[in-house]
């Protein structure tokens, strides 16, 4: 099964999108920070991790960039709420694909299962 | 001075446009996963027999096109914003105005003017300022919508004429007496603005009851020592 960890400190948002990818089969755990993120990296080893680029505590390429050190499969999706200017960016940082908020959860599971395609 | 303290309320109103999309991009985000999760489920007490079933789901399509809508919205007023950051950029004239006409759309349809387009495809980015160029539109729009007589159209069209992109707005029922200080006006904003981008405006009156505004738009070159 994947696992998907989502990394957004709008938890409104992150339950109930992770309520339906759970429903569509996917395994999901939740970080509202960039530094609970990088922590629980180790103990969850999500196959996937679903950002947003502004967290509280740290930015979001920041964090890619650690979680990439500490597992370089990992895939990253990162979902933003502030248009395409930071798209060029987390593409070259890594990230396996880049999408703006709010989302067809169509096409996102079709970007997830892509990864392992 | 003043132009310091202008593009520094530029800056304000870019971040606060950026700072504001960001928070509804956020919000629609939600509606649209809770609206989501909802039709899901919906799908899987299908068997149970819910009462209003088809009601509900065409509550949440509804939900989901106005989330679509306002998104699209959201991000070209993003984009408008950001132009600010920018004062000098390379840009898509095309890009620029279909952002523009889009954020107009309310404007015109309550002024009942319909906005048709003829876009010539594959034009050359140009290296100007877009932001000038936006209000300059904004300005001839709504000069011409001023003086559109009821219902009517304003044609927006671009053709490449040489390394210049020839932007062209033409509107018919125009009633002319209502021209003289809006016009004025017109042509002061557009003397300063054009005179930054170096390029100009060819005021052609068609006929008595239409009027075409040309603007010829050049890039500036990145090397040149024009302020931003």
């Amino acid at each position: 099964m994947i696992k998907i960890m989502l990394v957004d400190d709008e938890i409104n948002f992150s339950t109930t999108l992770g309520e339906r990818l759970q429903l569509r089969g996917f395994d999901v755990c939740l970080a509202p920070t960039g530094e609970q993120a990088i922590s629980m990296m180790a103990d969850e080893e999500p196959n996937v991790v679903m950002m947003d680029l502004g967290l509280p505590d740290m930015s979001g390429l920041d964090v890619m960039q650690k979680i990439k050190e500490i597992d370089s499969e990992v895939k990253v999706i990162i979902l933003s709420g502030r248009g395409i200017e930071h798209r060029e960016e987390g593409m070259q940082k890594g990230a396996f694909s880049y999408m703006v908020k709010p989302v067809k959860m169509i096409e996102l599971v079709e970007v997830i299962t892509s990864a392992f395609e | 001075m003043e132009e310091k303290l202008r593009n520094s309320q530029q800056a304000f109103i870019s971040k606060i446009i950026s700072n504001t999309t960001h928070e509804f991009k956020n919000h629609l985000a939600i509606i649209n996963e809770s609206a989501g999760l909802m039709g899901d489920l919906l799908s899987m007490e299908k068997g149970d027999g819910i009462a209003n079933l088809e009601r509900y789901q065409k509550i949440i399509k509804s939900i989901n096109d106005r989330v679509a809508i306002s998104s699209e919205l959201t991000l070209k007023l993003n984009h408008f914003g950001h132009r600010m950051d920018f004062p000098l950029a390379s840009f898509n004239v095309n890009e620029v105005l279909e952002e523009e006409l889009k954020l107009l759309g309310r404007y015109a349809g309550q002024k009942q003017v319909e906005i048709v387009t003829d876009f010539v495809t594959d034009i050359p980015s140009i290296y100007n300022h877009a932001g000038i160029l936006q209000y300059l539109f904004f300005t001839s729009f709504e000069y011409l919508i001023s003086k559109i007589d009821g219902p009517g159209r304003i044609e927006a069209a671009t053709v490449l004429e040489g390394e210049r992109v020839r932007l062209e707005l033409y509107a018919e029922k125009i009633i002319s007496q209502k021209s003289g200080t809006l016009f004025d006006s017109l042509m002061q904003d557009c003397s300063y603005g054009l005179g930054k981008m170096q390029s100009e405006l060819i005021n052609e009156t068609t006929g008595d009851s239409s009027e075409k505004l040309i603007f010829l738009l050049g890039s500036l070159s990145p090397h040149s020592p024009a302020d931003n």
